[in-house]
């Protein structure tokens, strides 16, 4: 037979949580049941999560309430008495009924141990989702994704036709090696508006390589793509529903893409849509797929990079032998192509690889390793208050285990007994965690604004209610042991002879429980230092001026079809005519258009000669391309010379304009105007740079880019252009509608779907920063929560043990400030020392932050300094009112008793 | 042994595992899909509170394990369960009484008599 599902597996643990002649009679049953009842559950996350989530509460409520029972269980045939189990029933429902007598301290400890493991299954299931869970496709594990490494270690660019052809034919470590490049396409037809999607040009194996087939006709086969052959595509499950209402007689239809009919040959599985996270600059999730050989390109120029190449390694062969297979064929490229592949900015140049699972998602590992420390801390936090409190209820209930012991109980006993309380109250506080993370992972994708890969795949599975139960049951260990442990050890003289006064703990015990608050204050500290050096990040950023103003403007990218402007000059004066009609909208101040648009997602880059300037290294700089009126409309300011006019056409002397940046790097000491460089290379190329403007953060504040070129789009032609026009009122929404039907009166076959308020798309690159900080400042403020209520509790305590020392104190004539200077003392004393402990960690781990810092020092000392004083602030606060109560103490009552 | 009135009234969800046992042998599962049936997906049991029901009901004396299907083409090995005899009276008992119950309802017009 073969072993059970794991769900299976996980339903056969819960049930050991029946009492065992129960399971005994029933659990062959139960398991039937699930069987029957999980196949019948369609394959969705939601439907899983609500079968699992009724199965455990199910099971929780039915168990408790069986092991409560004292109703007569059928005997089954040859029923044996169980002296253990018999044992751990009674502990288990003493457990239970303690607690339910003591509700105050019961409801604390649930809801604090909640609000950890609750914390710590969102934040796992987060980490599930997007680096555990495998990519739905069979040789997802094997597939690499291959790039031209740059000057700088961990820099890439594409990869053109040509290379992908020489990577296909001569790498031998792989079986199978796919190019893929993003294709703008907008899709026609009378079954709705013109839509704009994101579409994916793939060589025919793709799918074959990565292992997943049609869910409905064919995918790709070899024969697909040629050039000249049958035009072919394959959609997505989402388009095809949405679009087409999922009417299978698609197939075989014809669907204008791209400007051309192609033929629907088959739909993907609904979990394909490849790439299904940004490989770097493939950023979109594909909505369809065309075929192309790419032979057409075979003879392409070798700086013409423009694809991403996958490649498939065959089957038992390692690492280090595609490694060595990649140098080799690095090698043969730079001996035949010394120019293009070793020289000068390529020196460094080899072809590097990623696996697919770490391009995919390798970029936001740092920020889930650093939140998922952080929720693990706050866990630690919470399991010292709930040991603390746990200890407090020992020494009150010191008498009832004297006096178990003296009826002869063994420690063991009495140790398991406190054991399985503990027990319970960890797995009821991981229950109500568990429903916390229920609610919460929803949240926490919201807050992420999509920019974590496969977080949307996030939530209740499995593994996460596994993980939960896992974590329930240490922590219910964890918080036990050390009570357990210390009460048994109770001497039965000195605990029974004490009689009504109370039991006074022994300065050991004071110690301990000292120490465990000052672990916590340095465990807070940690996440408070994290927290605030992430929030003085995100201040940074927001001060950082990005050169341009995009409030107000509204940003409408568009993409025109080849097939339908064919000519430079249709082009040129589609774009000319929309941003003046666009422009003399009542409600605009200015129009123009421009590529790429600054924070709007994409880049462009370049090498290129600047006349003057040295070959090696090669001059680099970030292109642009943009119509008259562009710097006014994003206040970008004009430094020096003129902006672009409508005389800078086809026909007219090459101009450019640069930023700055690149005034300063290539002519430092003069005026760049009047200066020439050349981007297509040829003798007759050379541009005239006509004036300077302020430099632009283009790919977000964290990072200042390149320096920077612009060029007229009458003399730079493409069909990819961003429409940007400022409203006369600073509401860029307001304009929605009238540039949308601006742009019908022009072409009304041209989606608008990609119409986005400029500020909101720059304000969109800050989102990882912000998620990070806002997400360790919710952790640090519970931590702090937490560490302050663990130091009132001890405080409270350490006061209540030492009335009668306070009681004497008085009497003989103290002061009640000397009392209350005691008591703060005692607490400063803690503080500080968990503080040192803490401050020490926080400088040896923050490190660890460097690559989610900006502007701000792994050991800024401001930070510490500030955090510092906040916790002794609020441990001040918290230690404040037990120092009160003991100025209160009278001593005749302190002494009677 | 107690006698089949003593174990009145009877819980709604017993009565309800009772009567779909009265028209033959079901399996846990099988017992489960009638009653969401019956009820209009109102009532969605799940195997602890299910199978803690069948132990009570098991306890009286009002059903018993039918042993396994032996159906040999459908590979149905599940643990069947039957409707005593005893179990039958008690279901009687119950249904008379819940009758009578509404025929006082009827009767005070709480409710409408129901044509019959």
């Amino acid at each position: 037979m073969s072993a059970p599902a794991p769900g299976e597996r996980l339903f056969r643990r819960l049930l050991r949580l029946y009492p065992k002649t129960f399971r005994d009679r029933y659990g062959t049953g139960m398991v039937e049941f699930y069987r029957d009842r999980r196949l019948a559950v369609p394959d969705r996350p939601g439907a899983r999560a609500r079968l699992w989530l009724r199965l455990i509460a199910d099971t929780l409520l039915s168990s408790v309430a069986e092991h409560l029972s004292s109703e007569p269980r059928p005997v089954a045939g040859g029923r044996r008495k169980d002296g253990t189990m018999e044992t751990l029933l009674q502990d288990l429902r003493g457990a239970i009924r303690g607690l339910a007598r003591a509700p105050s301290f019961t409801g604390v400890v649930l809801v604090t141990l909640a609000l950890g493991i609750g914390a710590n299954a969102a934040i796992f299931s987060a980490l599930e989702a997007v680096l555990f869970r495998p990519l739905p496709y069979r040789h997802a594990e094997r597939t690499m994704v291959l790039w031209n490494g740059g000057s700088v270690e961990g820099t890439y660019t594409a990869v053109a036709a040509p290379e992908y052809f020489d990577y296909k034919e001569q790498l031998e470590t792989f079986d199978n090696v796919a190019a893929l490049r993003p294709q703008s396409a907008t899709i026609l037809g009378a079954e709705g508006d013109p839509e704009r999607l994101s579409a994916y040009t793939v060589t025919p194996n793709i799918f074959e390589l990565l292992g997943t087939e049609s869910a409905l006709g064919r995918s790709f086969r070899t024969g697909d793509g040629i050039p000249g052959g049958e035009l072919v595509v394959v959609l997505s499950d989402g388009l095809w529903r949405r679009r087409f209402g999922g009417d299978p007689a698609v197939i075989g239809r014809q669907v204008n893409v791209a400007g051309l009919p192609r033929t629907v040959i088959g739909i993907m599985p609904s979990g394909v849509r490849f790439p299904d996270a940004p490989l770097d600059w493939l950023r979109e999730p594909a909505d369809l797929w065309i075929p192309s050989t790419l032979e057409q390109l075979r003879g392409d120029e070798r700086g013409n990079q423009n694809l991403a190449v996958l490649a498939r390694r065959a089957e038992g062969v390692s690492q280090a032998q595609v490694d060595a297979d990649l140098g080799m064929l690095s090698g043969r490229f730079r001996s035949q192509w010394p120019d293009r592949y070793g020289k000068g900015a390529a020196q460094n140049w080899r072809i590097v690889s990623f696996s697919l699972q770490d391009q995919m998602v390798g970029s936001v590992k740092l920020a889930l390793f650093v939140i998922s420390s952080a929720v693990g801390v706050v866990l630690l936090i919470v399991c010292v208050n709930v040991a603390n409190l746990l200890l407090a209820r020992g020494a009150l209930k010191r008498r009832d285990v004297a006096v178990r012991m003296a009826l002869g109980a063994g420690r063991p006993r009495l140790v398991r007994q406190m054991l399985t309380e503990s027990l319970v109250l960890g797995l009821g506080g991981g229950g109500l965690g568990l429903l916390l993370a229920w609610v919460g992972t929803p949240l926490l994708v919201r807050l992420s604004g999509g920019n974590i890969p496969r977080l949307e795949g996030a939530g209740m599975s499995i593994e996460v209610i596994g993980f939960s139960f896992g974590v329930s049951l240490l922590t219910g260990i964890g918080v036990g042991l050390i009570p357990a442990l210390q009460q048994s050890r109770t001497e039965l003289r000195s605990a029974m002879g004490e009689g009504s006064r109370g039991a006074s703990d022994g300065i050991d015990r004071r110690r301990f429980r000292s120490a465990l608050v000052a672990a916590q204050v340095a465990m807070a500290l940690v996440i408070l230092v994290a927290a605030g050096l992430l929030g003085r990040s995100f201040a940074a950023l927001l001060k950082v001026d990005p050169g341009f103003s995009p409030d107000g403007v509204l940003a409408l990218k568009l993409a025109i079809p080849r097939a339908k402007y064919d000519s430079a000059v249709k082009v040129i004066s589609f774009y000319r005519r929309l941003a003046e009609q666009v422009a003399s909208l009542p409600g605009v101040e200015s129009a123009a258009t421009i590529y790429p648009l600054p924070m709007g997602g994409d880049g462009w880059s370049g090498s290129l000669d600047v006349e003057g300037a040295p070959e090696n290294p090669a001059p680099h700089a970030e292109y642009n391309v943009t119509s008259p009126g562009y710097f006014k409309t994003m206040r970008i300011p004009l430094q020096a010379g003129r902006e672009f006019g409508p005389d800078d056409a086809q026909g007219m002397p090459n101009v450019a304009i640069v930023d700055d940046h690149f005034a300063r790097k290539y002519w430092p000491a003069e005026s760049p105007l009047g200066k020439r460089i050349n981007v297509r290379g040829g003798p007759n190329d050379w541009i005239t740079i006509v004036g300077v403007v302020g430099h632009v953060y283009r790919a977000g504040r964290s990072e200042a880019g390149e320096p920077q070129l612009y060029l007229p789009h009458a003399q730079y032609v493409q069909t990819q252009m961003v429409l940007v026009a400022r409203a006369s009122n600073g509401n860029a929404a307001g304009l929605a509608s009238a540039v949308r039907s601006g742009l019908k009166e022009i072409d009304p076959e041209l989606p608008s779907t990609r119409m986005h308020a400029a500020a909101e798309l720059a304000d969109k690159t800050l989102a990882p920063q912000r998620f990070n900080a806002l997400l360790i400042g919710i952790f640090a403020l519970v931590a702090l929560g937490l560490a302050s209520v663990g130091l009132y509790g001890v405080m409270s305590y350490l006061v209540a043990q030492r009335t009668r020392e306070i009681g004497i104190r008085l009497a003989l004539g103290g002061q009640p400030g000397d009392v209350r200077r005691m008591v703060l003392r005692e607490s400063l004393a803690i503080s500080l020392s968990g503080l040192a402990v803490g401050g020490i960690v926080s400088l040896a781990v923050s490190r660890l932050l460097t690559g989610l810092l900006f502007g701000v020092s792994p050991t800024d000392a401001a930070t510490y300094t500030g955090i510092a004083v906040l916790l002794l602030l609020v441990a001040g606060i918290a230690s404040y009112g037990p120092a009160r109560r003991a100025t209160r103490v009278d001593p005749v009552t302190a002494l009677r008793n | 042994m107690r006698r089949p009135h003593d174990h009145l009234p009877l819980r709604p969800v017993e009565a309800l595992l009772l009567t779909m046992l009265a028209s033959g042998d079901r399996h846990g599962y099988g017992l489960r899909q009638d009653i969401l049936d019956h009820t209009g997906g109102q009532i969605e049991l799940e195997p602890g509170n299910l199978y803690r029901h069948i132990r009570r009901l098991e306890t009286i004396g009002a059903l018993e394990e039918a042993g396994r299907g032996t159906s040999p083409d459908d590979d149905d090995r599940r643990i069947y369960y039957r409707l005593t005899p005893f179990g039958r009276r008690v279901l009687t008992l119950e249904m008379q009484r819940l009758r009578a119950l509404v025929r006082l309802a009827e009767d005070r017009r709480i409710i409408v008599p129901a044509r019959s």
